[in-house]
């Protein structure tokens, strides 16, 4: 006689299968990460994905309404809106993600040192913090921008630097509160080196509050790019991006409002998607947080 | 208390000092040679020698940190490449933009608290779900957008109200508000989502504790529960989140005037960084950062009056 024995699944896998559960138990969670991965694949794929090439020009549609040829109209060179759409994504996309990366790359370790070692360091992690902190975000974006110099990278770059003071402040709080626990006493106890208990107990028990603030951090950039390549501080045209596009419909407002509406209406579908994906994935990776 | 005002006075102080190192620091770091920009047009090694003689940009960058720091302090915060002193051009830009962050903050506190405690009392029910996705699509949505949308909207299709510009109050009452209603409506938004979320979750949290429940015991009708115990102790909270609120306060409105041509404090800090203007740079962006830490010290300053245990445990952990 034969059997299968049955596999009991691991702690982990068992953690990781509730979790799924629980996501796919929210709907704004699940449509909103639908909505996030299908903006990054336009992003990525936008050469396939565009009707037209961003740069195109058509002079027999200009400033037009929607069409058949143009589902979202043009602007004022004939350029297809919802292929510059498309191509925008990608400076959205780029900024978003990689502004986050930087922020979190350089903020992180800080805040873990500063929260684990206490002492002098800390304190003066936290004073520096406490003045960054007293510049608000797109000041701080907009100066560094303005020292950096007009492009999508130092936008991208300034954006990032921006987001790391708030980001040094929640990682430092986190890692005060997890160096009291007692599997860290117990490791200590153990006889783990510094490092060992900072990469293999406390950055671990943190990342699922890294990944909610890297969700909600996201969106802020994006807006930030868009707002930065508004005021002509970030990507310059004719390379299509959202903050662009809308400052070039400014003088069009009346003639054609649509080229104000569109590229405002993907920045607020992205944003609204990362912000909602953040709060379902502070739902399902912490359960404490009440709503 | 005096330990405790004196222990917050010094850390704003400290913050304050760092933040004008920053700045100064900052506006050396602009690409371009400030005496160009003062020289204008004219690129004579002589002229530029002479402005940089007049201007002490051949001293040491601690000798000119010490001396801007110095004037700085009397009042002083010397003049443009257009040779207008810059306090005085502060001083004259900033009653719009505290005009323009007034109106937000009183559309985004009356629109904001009251949604926060419908939202919470009626838990669960429609009302609260509206509120709650309204709120989120209000922190979802960039100003300058929000603010081409009603420029659309109300401006160019229904005429109804101007699309920029200002008007001063003493002129023209009627016509200053007018002129400011859309960029505060734009500028309140975003707060009144916060604050609406803030509300909601500061008033569920009181209408959970224990003295909710006496309340209710003892047979208070449910609006003198809610009104006076619920909300009272919310109402703590959401003093902390506005004054946290305002740097977010201070960015909408330097893309608000920006959008509604509102020749502001706002304006004038992306004008000065696009004109490369260091003196003026240095000087908003320190007039920001200082604005900033004063309104906090205010407000952690009221909190801990409201809520003595504050103090204390401030106090200890400080």
């Amino acid at each position: 006689m034969s059997y299968v024995e049955a596999q009991p699944l691991s702690p982990r896998a068992r953690r990781r299968r509730v979790m799924r559960r629980r996501f796919l138990r929210r709907p704004a969670a699940v449509g909103s990460l639908v909505v996030v991965v299908s903006f990054v694949l336009a992003a990525v794929f936008a050469r396939w994905v565009a009707p037209h090439p961003p740069g195109a020009t058509d002079f027999d549609a200009i400033l037009a309404g929607p069409s058949r040829e143009h589902l979202l109209g043009t602007d004022e060179l004939g350029r297809d809106t919802l292929s510059r759409i498309i191509w925008g994504a990608r400076a959205s996309i780029q900024a978003g993600f990689f502004a986050t990366m930087l922020a979190m790359a350089v903020a992180v370790p800080i805040g873990l040192v500063g929260g684990y070692y206490r002492g002098k360091v800390d304190t003066v992690i936290a004073r520096i913090t406490d003045v960054l902190l007293a510049f608000p975000f797109l000041i701080l974006a907009v100066g560094l921008a303005a020292i950096l110099g007009p492009s999508l990278l130092n936008a991208t770059l300034a954006l990032g630097i921006a987001a790391v003071p708030p980001l040094i402040r929640i990682s430092r709080g986190e890692t005060l509160e997890l160096r009291e626990e007692d599997y860290v006493r117990a490791a200590v106890a153990n006889g783990a080196n510094d490092g060992v208990i900072l990469g293999r107990h406390i950055l671990p028990n943190m990342t699922s509050t890294l990944i909610v603030q890297a969700t909600l951090t996201i969106p802020a950039a994006i807006i930030g790019e868009a707002v930065l390549s508004f005021l002509g501080l970030g990507v310059q045209p004719p390379t299509p991006s959202w903050g662009v596009m809308l400052n070039a419909a400014q003088p069009y407002l009346s003639e054609a409002p649509q080229l104000a509406v569109y590229p405002g209406l993907a920045i607020v579908i992205a944003a609204l998607a990362f912000n909602l994906l953040g709060d379902g994935l502070r739902d399902v990776l912490d359960p404490k947080t009440e709503r | 208390m005096a330990v405790f005002i004196g222990r917050k006075v010094g850390a704003a102080l400290i913050v304050v000092f760092l933040a004008s190192v920053i700045v100064f620091a900052g506006a050396r770091a602009l690409p371009g040679d400030p005496a160009l920009a003062y020289a204008a047009e004219d690129r004579d090694p002589e002229v530029l020698a002479e402005i940089r003689d007049k201007y002490g940009l051949d001293d040491p960058v601690p000798v000119q940190y010490v001396r801007w720091v110095g004037l700085a302090l009397q009042g002083d915060l010397g003049t443009d490449s257009r040779g207008i002193p810059v306090a005085e051009t502060i001083v004259t830009r900033i009653p719009l933009t505290l005009e323009l962050a007034t109106l937000a903050l009183l559309i985004g506190a009356l629109v904001g608290i009251p949604a926060g405690v419908i939202a919470a009392v009626r838990r669960g029910k429609a009302s609260d779900y509206a509120a709650t996705t309204v709120a989120l699509l209000g922190l979802s949505v960039p100003h300058f957008w929000l603010g081409l949308l009603m420029i659309i909207v109300f401006a160019v299709n229904l005429g109804w109200l101007p699309a920029g510009g200002y008007v001063p109050f003493r002129e023209d009452p009627i016509g200053n508000l007018e002129h400011m209603l859309m960029p505060a409506i734009v500028l309140g938004t975003g707060l009144s989502a916060v604050l609406m979320r803030q509300m909601r979750s500061a008033m569920l949290t009181s209408l959970g504790a224990d003295y909710v429940r006496t309340a209710r015991a003892k047979g208070l009708s449910e609006r003198a529960v809610v009104g006076k115990h619920a909300l009272r102790n919310s109402l703590i909270t959401v003093t902390t989140v506005i004054g946290l609120q305002l740097g977010a306060l201070i960015s909408g409105a330097v893309i608000t005037e920006q959008i509604f041509g509102i020749a502001g404090f706002g304006r004038l800090t992306v004008d000065s960084i696009a004109q490369r203007d260091y003196a003026l740079l240095q000087g908003v962006v320190l007039v920001a950062a200082v604005g900033y830490v004063v309104v906090n010290l205010l407000v952690d300053l009221s909190y801990s009056l409201i809520n003595p245990r504050i103090r204390v445990a401030g106090g200890r952990s400080a």
